[in-house]
């Protein structure tokens, strides 16, 4: 067995990586900003940051199941229009509306998924453009009005600006759902699913609620959106498709399931809404955003991914070296979802 | 399951004689059946609708959701996803349409350097998913978002340069060979050529084992990474191939060219029946699944539907495929079984 110094094995940490990121960013842009940054510049980074932090923590939860739901985006568009028309006169209300039709999104993808046994990737994507659809049918233009009460529950100031405690209670929420029963059998569903089923956990069930969890989220994240940007926009929601699993992929979550963090997740959003602030202090333009940002996904991917790959390899190493004479011929690690 | 000889021969007749009710010739047929039957049912929202333009514009449409199709198509079959297609159109057009406009390069060679570049994002892309696996649509959604920004780099904002005329000519449905347009002549070469490519050449073959188990193909000492990665090279080419036909259909290569023929491709695919990961479609199904939902699409558009509700529409039919064209041959093949009342060999595992 080799030795690692602290260094590696502070790098191996997900989470730690995607600290490290938004640092980098984060540092980038104070010394850029002219003036330095204010209370109100990181005020609206964070607001601006707090619906892609929910969606993406949704997303990550499906994919510590070794699942994939690409519907958020589709999700984070219907609530938003809705918050911007239908429910803008119930007040109060519509909010819960709004997360109860994500959660009834969240529940349709889990059906089709777990009692269809359909592939979640065509699933969801179906839901998505679904959703998209209806988010267009419902406000084809931008507009509609949000409920005043609604925009200041969200982006008031409670001692401190309202985005920061929000941040702080989702990671709380985090923590304490990691624990729970359903947390950690969503791990091991993640990492052997076989294992777990035999074991007499109802992995079904797991996948289930993972699903109509995630899909919640998703609601309560159109809603917010509505909320920061004060208007309905059917479109808005498609940058989510990508930014979720960028996110994600920042974040430091294995792709095949099993480990992560939202912790690195909620990093990845943060280090993802502060870029184009960064780029834009450095007066670059729309479209060199673009190819960064894409760049910096498939980078943040292949560091999460060799990370892993070395990972599984000495785990595989361990399993298989006293049985198995002559272990050049893996039969299994070809397979993937 | 050991058989001996006669039982064996016994199996194999039994399979000659239900042909007709296997997948990869009652899909197809099916499929092309539905088409004709929704263009007369376009009857009901628009009194001009079966009618030979409305025939001609859609086999022309359906060339493009074909071309795309098929190289989605092979990417699905290995259990990828790819959804760089705007990108890869939107690049292939660009270059093609600003080196003739601008830079007064052949359209011949533009062509080229367009299939050059779209085979090199697909080698990328293939690279990095076979080598780091990585989940393939998340590699092509980034790969599509920097080809796009690439694109609007390349262009300067400038407006949307326009098409060569002899793509024109060729793509937009006003050139015609012995009174037939000549998309639908391409049409048929690209169906046959696919139908070749896919089910009757090695590569094909191979992308079939490979996409039913990477383990066995790897045991049997096939170069696995190479085929996955030239699936990917393979599907980009159909990507920017598409690309270059869709600038010359609609005239000049906006960044957006792509974006309505993703959706349409991937449900394509799935309709034709095609699983996901399991090296298990035929490309005649697929090839007939693009006519049935251009046909669909053409019938709609004919009552004014919005982009809304076609996209509604489109996920709609995804999940009804998704839930019916199972490996078992479906709710269709089932309903036939019933009908003739035979014994039905051993069922067929359906998808993990």
């Amino acid at each position: 067995m080799e030795r690692r110094g602290f260094v590696a094995r502070v790098l191996r940490n997900g989470t730690v990586r995607a600290a490290l990121v938004l640092a980098v960013f984060l540092i980038a842009w104070s010394v850029l900003q002219l003036g330095g940054l204010s209370v109100f510049l990181i005020n609206s980074w964070l607001l601006l940051s707090l619906p892609l932090v929910l969606a993406a923590s949704g997303v990550t939860l499906v994919i510590f199941t070794g699942e994939f739901d690409l519907s958020a985006a589709g999700v984070v568009a219907v609530t938003n229009v809705l918050m911007a028309t239908w429910l803008s006169e119930l007040g109060w209300l519509g909010l819960p509306l709004a997360v109860l039709v994500g959660a009834v999104v969240g529940l349709f993808n889990g059906f089709l998924v777990v009692v269809m046994r359909l592939p979640a990737i065509a699933v969801t994507l179906a839901t998505f453009i679904i959703l998209g659809g209806l988010a267009l049918v419902i406000l084809p233009t931008p507009g509609g009005r949000i409920d005043p009460g609604i925009i200041d529950f969200f982006t008031g100031q409670l001692v401190v600006p309202r985005s920061i405690i929000f941040l702080m209670v989702i990671a709380l929420l985090w923590l304490l759902y990691r624990n729970t029963r359903m947390g950690v059998h969503a791990y091991g569903v993640g990492q052997d699913a076989e294992a777990l089923r035999l074991s007499g956990v109802a992995v079904d069930r797991v996948k289930f609620g993972v699903f109509a969890l995630a899909g919640t989220l998703y609601g309560l994240a159109g809603a917010v959106l509505a909320a920061v940007v004060q208007t309905g926009d059917a479109t808005i929601g498609s940058s989510y498709l990508l930014a979720t699993f960028a996110a994600v992929a920042i974040g430091g979550a294995a792709f095949t399931g099993g480990s992560g963090s939202v912790l690195g997740t909620m990093l990845g959003a943060l280090t993802l809404t502060v870029i184009p602030k960064v780029l834009f202090v450095l007066g670059i333009s729309g479209w060199v955003q673009r190819v960064f940002e894409g760049m910096l996904i498939i980078a943040a991917v292949l560091v999460g991914a060799v990370a892993t790959q070395s990972e599984q390899r000495k785990v595989q190493a361990v399993k298989t070296t006293p049985k198995v004479e002559a272990p050049t011929v893996s039969v299994s690690g070809g397979e993937r979802p | 399951m050991t058989l001996t000889p006669t039982e064996s021969l016994a199996t194999i007749s039994r399979e000659r004689l239900s042909v007709w009710s296997s997948p990869g010739v009652a899909r197809p047929i099916t499929l092309i059946l539905l088409a004709v039957v929704a263009l007369f049912a376009g009857r009901l929202f628009s009194a001009g609708l079966p009618s030979w333009t409305a025939a001609e514009a859609i086999l022309t449409q359906s060339l493009f959701v074909a071309v795309l199709a098929f190289g989605q198509g092979l990417i699905m079959l290995i259990g990828g996803l790819d959804l760089s297609i705007p990108g890869v159109v939107a690049l292939s057009a660009t270059i093609v349409a600003l080196s003739t406009s601008v830079y007064g390069v052949e359209t011949w060679l533009a062509v080229l350097l367009a299939l050059i570049a779209s085979a090199l994002v697909g080698l990328l892309d293939g690279y990095l998913i076979s080598r780091f696996k990585i989940p393939a649509f998340i590699v092509t959604l980034a790969m599509g978002g920097i080809l796009i920004g690439l694109t609007i780099g390349f262009t300067f904002g400038r407006q949307a340069p326009s098409a060569p005329p002899i793509l024109i000519e060729l793509f937009s449905g006003s050139g015609k060979i012995f009174g037939i347009g000549i998309p639908i002549v391409v049409f048929l070469i690209v169906g046959a050529l696919g139908y070749v490519i896919q089910a009757r050449s090695r590569f094909g073959r191979s992308v079939h084992l490979f996409g039913s188990s990477p383990a066995a193909a790897r045991i049997a000492g096939m170069p696995v990474r190479r085929i996955e990665v030239s699936v990917y090279v393979v599907g980009a080419l159909a990507s920017g191939v598409g690309g270059i036909m869709l600038l010359g259909f609609s005239g000049n290569a906006r960044l957006s060219l792509g974006d309505a023929w993703l959706m349409p491709a991937i449900a394509a695919v799935l309709v034709g029946g095609t699983i996901i990961g399991s090296g298990f479609g035929f490309w005649q199904s697929t090839l007939m699944a693009t006519v049935l939902l251009t046909t669909i699409t053409v019938v709609i558009g004919a009552t004014g539907l919005s982009q809304g509700w076609k996209d509604v529409l489109y996920g709609v039919i995804i999940l009804i495929a998704l839930s019916f064209m199972r490996r078992d041959g479906g709710a269709l093949k089932r309903v036939f079984a019933g009908l003739r009342k035979t014994q039905e060999r051993p069922a067929v595992q359906s998808a993990p």
